[in-house]
């Protein structure tokens, strides 16, 4: 088990990637707690060396993705809990910046991720395929199909 | 749209509240979990040794009961032993009163034997000698704590001597502890001795030392020369146990009973 100085530096340098990644997934505040959580939970508990910063980052990225997923296999979670859109973030967000995200938000699932993981944190299809766990054409075919359909909602504006 | 999707998700932050939470609950669980390990530890320690305890205990009482001394056959022909048994019938040690006795120890080889086998072992080794020639008389006892273990050991003793006797004289009778104490202190087989303080007690003249020498055959020949009757350790019990006393067969005298000094 690492130490809690360890579990500081890993939440603060990690707070903002988990974060984002609950943020494409969750609609509900105490969801994202618990996520955020579990995922640093998961981080002290795993005792193996990672190889590099990189590593750690990616395995960070993977564990979150699965912690979302693993929210809304809950029962309970799909029948009971309640949706806030995206006016409720406790951050602010600029206006310009709201089409884009909503676009985003609207994508299914598996678009998402690939179009998160591929445009802002800049990943490869090979290294989406491995923290995804699938097929490189798969993430390929994702990227395009979200692209064509992140395309589609904002129209020229993306282009700009 | 690289740029408009990274600026777009620059918004999205985590919150002061949001890591202060997590690392709370973060160092709340290190401190349990490392609590939870310390006191796991302790009974991981007391499993373990009492695991090795209970090994060392049920080792100990296996040791205990199977080197324990549980009974003794003593065999008198003129090669003179005893075997030991324990808890399981089996020998744990031998003992010879004479040279011949020892002979016949070494070449029957019965340590750690069943009994059946031992004494089975035993009768051949000396009837391979020649020591079970006519008029020749094996006499065997047997010593033991419990009545049943005694009861069902003579009969088999007794079995397994009628077929390994050859034309000799069988007897076979059960012993108490203190005949046996008091024999082997004197390096005597009990059967010996009953048969040395039968001739003393019609001999005055004989003594301990030179009857030692004799064997039992002839130590009962010369206790009839001077008016004694043919003393079988059995006679003493006859009329308590009508049941088991002489018996005939094929010219033989086969005694079996149990000895009350």
């Amino acid at each position: 088990m690492r130490s809690s100085s360890e579990a500081d530096r890993a939440v603060e340098k990690y707070a903002d990637t988990v974060r984002r990644v609950c943020f494409m997934h969750l609609k509900n505040h105490s969801d994202v707690e618990d996520v955020f959580q579990e995922v640093f939970l998961k981080y002290i508990l795993y005792d193996k060396p990672f190889e590099s910063d990189a590593h750690e980052k990616a395995w960070l990225i993977r564990v979150a993705i699965n912690a979302c997923k693993d929210i809304f296999k809950s029962f309970f979670r799909r029948k009971v809990c309640s949706f806030e859109d995206i006016d409720m973030e406790p951050f602010y967000i600029q206006e310009e910046d709201r089409p884009v995200l909503d676009a985003v938000l609207r994508l299914p699932d598996k678009y998402r991720n690939v179009i998160y993981l591929f445009y802002y944190e800049g990943y490869t299809a090979v290294e989406i395929a491995r923290i995804l766990n699938m097929r490189e054409n798969t993430v390929y075919t994702w990227l395009s199909r979200g692209r064509a359909k992140l395309k589609e909602e904002l129209g020229g504006e993306l282009l700009d | 749209m690289t740029d408009r999707l990274k600026k777009a998700f620059d918004n999205i932050r985590a919150e002061g509240a949001l890591k202060t939470s997590a690392k709370d609950f973060l160092h709340k669980e290190i401190l349990r979990r490392s609590t939870k390990q310390n006191h796991i530890l302790p009974r991981r320690v007391f499993v373990a040794f009492s695991s090795l305890a209970i090994i060392l205990f049920s080792g100990g009482m296996l040791s205990y009961l199977y080197f324990t001394p549980d009974a003794y056959i003593d065999m008198d022909v003129n090669p003179s032993f005893e075997i030991t048994l324990n808890h399981f019938d089996r020998v744990i040690d031998t003992y010879a009163y004479n040279p011949d006795g020892r002979q016949i120890l070494e070449d029957a080889d019965v340590k750690y034997k069943n009994y059946e086998e031992a004494v089975s072992l035993l009768l051949d080794t000396i009837a391979q000698k020649g020591y079970t020639q006519e008029n020749g008389l094996i006499s065997i006892t047997l010593q033991s704590n419990s009545g049943k273990k005694e009861t069902a050991m003579l009969s088999y003793i007794e079995s397994v001597a009628e077929s390994h006797h050859g034309t000799a004289q069988i007897e076979c009778f059960a012993i108490g502890g203190h005949l046996r104490d008091t024999a082997h202190h004197l390096n005597l087989s009990p059967a010996k001795y009953l048969a040395i303080q039968h001739l003393i007690e019609v001999d005055p003249a004989a003594s301990w030392d030179c009857c030692r020498e004799h064997t039992i055959g002839e130590l009962k020949a010369l206790t009839q020369e001077h008016g004694g009757s043919h003393h079988h350790a059995t006679d003493a019990d006859e009329s308590a146990n009508p049941g088991t006393g002489e018996k005939a067969g094929q010219g033989n005298r086969h005694h079996r009973g149990r000895h009350h000094p």
